[in-house]
């Protein structure tokens, strides 16, 4: 199968996204990359359609985050924190490892929820959608994911606006 | 802290400082995506080929029953090919409905004679009236919603959803069960194949299902009246 240029540089740009945000919800580094590119192969296979959206690379998250959350339901147990997070400590991004660790102990829904509200920045509704969900039940796994941040982390829950 | 601003600072990330990954992985992932366009020719092929036997084989049996007058005759052994011993299956592909001209009355016929009739008003104008539904099949995952006509493109670039189903599928023989998330029990329907002009055309009949709500009402409700249309190939 031919790879239209246009997918090739959405591939380079959001390859990396896609394996971070999908690892925000299974915390398993190498099984997020295995996810990534499944998403990857869908999005070739339905590039003609896909490729006439808005973003393109919207779809792709949506079909990675998707399949994260199935594989999530599926895990008897977690790797370890290092390797959920094998760069953490060469990258350039500013980790928040407390953070990331408290995550780790949100149930799945609760952090694809997270993940798609705080790393994808969608609105509430759009969450639920994702999600499979009612926008209610999106609204309750935020919130109870928040509260549960919030008491291990010491911080506070504050007045969040959706 | 609030716990909103640390979630922001940490995980709200700029993908266009990150490292692309290389070019071996994009010949990967263009590689699989071709394997995986060549295991569906192949299986699509297969069943063809398999439909055309059985019709050979059938044929002539049907004949033969009506020679001897309607006695029972023993039907034809059932191909032992399944779809799924060689890892996809003949309906692993992205559907759409047809742009149909079923009317009301159309759907709403399919709840004849189950008794049901009564919540089919309510299901037909919340989730499938003046819809088209995306069907994904493939890896065992199975994606269906169903979106407002019309309705553009908006967020994400999908439509306005009415309904949004994902789960699981299992194909055996030309049955394909799914066991959905947002719904307990199980769901069957039989799927046929059918050469429209040259494209494929996915038929699912409504076998049963083990689901007992959904969108407030018996889930046959939704799955009959969804099934009504038929799916074709996007693109």
């Amino acid at each position: 199968m031919e790879t239209p240029e246009e997918f090739t540089w959405l591939f380079r740009r959001e390859y990396t996204a896609v394996v971070w945000s999908a690892n925000l919800v299974l915390h398993d580094y190498a099984r997020s990359e295995e996810i990534a590119q499944d998403a990857f192969v869908r999005l070739l296979e339905n590039w003609r359609k896909v490729s006439r959206y808005d973003r393109p690379g919207g779809w792709v998250r949506r079909v990675a985050l998707r399949l994260a959350v199935r594989a999530a339901k599926r895990q008897s147990r977690l790797v370890s924190l290092d390797e959920a997070w094998p760069n953490a400590k060469e990258d350039k991004r500013p980790f928040d490892l407390d953070l990331l660790a408290a995550i780790r102990q949100l149930p799945p829904r609760q952090r694809a929820a997270v993940a798609l509200h705080y790393v994808e920045d969608l609105p509430v509704n759009e969450v639920a959608d994702v999600l499979g969900c009612s926008v209610s039940t999106a609204s309750v796994h935020l919130h109870r994911a928040r509260g549960k941040l919030a008491e291990l982390l010491k911080e506070e829950v504050g007045s969040n606006a959706d | 802290m609030l716990i909103d601003d640390r979630l922001r600072a940490a995980l709200n990330w700029d993908p266009g400082n990150a490292p692309p990954p290389g070019p071996d992985l994009l010949d990967s992932i263009a590689g699989r995506a071709t394997r995986r366009r060549r295991v569906r020719v192949a299986v699509i092929g297969m069943t063809a080929a398999v439909a055309a036997a059985v019709i050979a084989v059938g044929g002539p049996w049907t004949m033969s029953r009506s020679e001897r007058g309607g006695e029972p005759v023993r039907p034809p052994n059932q191909s032992s090919w399944t779809p799924q011993s060689i890892g996809a299956t003949p309906i692993d592909q992205h559907w759409v409905s047809s742009n149909g001209r079923e009317s009301r009355a159309d759907r709403l016929a399919a709840l004849d004679g189950t008794g049901l009739q009564q919540y089919g008003p309510e299901i037909y104008a919340g989730y499938i009236a003046n819809t088209t539904t995306d069907l994904q099949f493939g890896s065992g995952d199975v994606d269906l919603s169903t979106s407002v006509v019309g309705s553009g493109t908006k967020g994400l670039g999908l439509g306005d959803h009415k309904a949004s189903l994902h789960g699981t599928y299992t194909v055996r023989g030309h049955t394909v069960q799914m066991r959905l998330e947002e719904v307990a029990g199980t769901t069957t329907f039989r799927w046929r194949l059918v050469d429209d002009q040259g494209s494929q055309r996915l038929e699912l009949t409504f076998v049963s299902t083990t689901s007992r709500t959904l969108y407030a009402a018996p889930a046959e409700v939704f799955f009959r009246l969804w099934s009504v249309r038929p799916f074709y190939l996007w693109g």
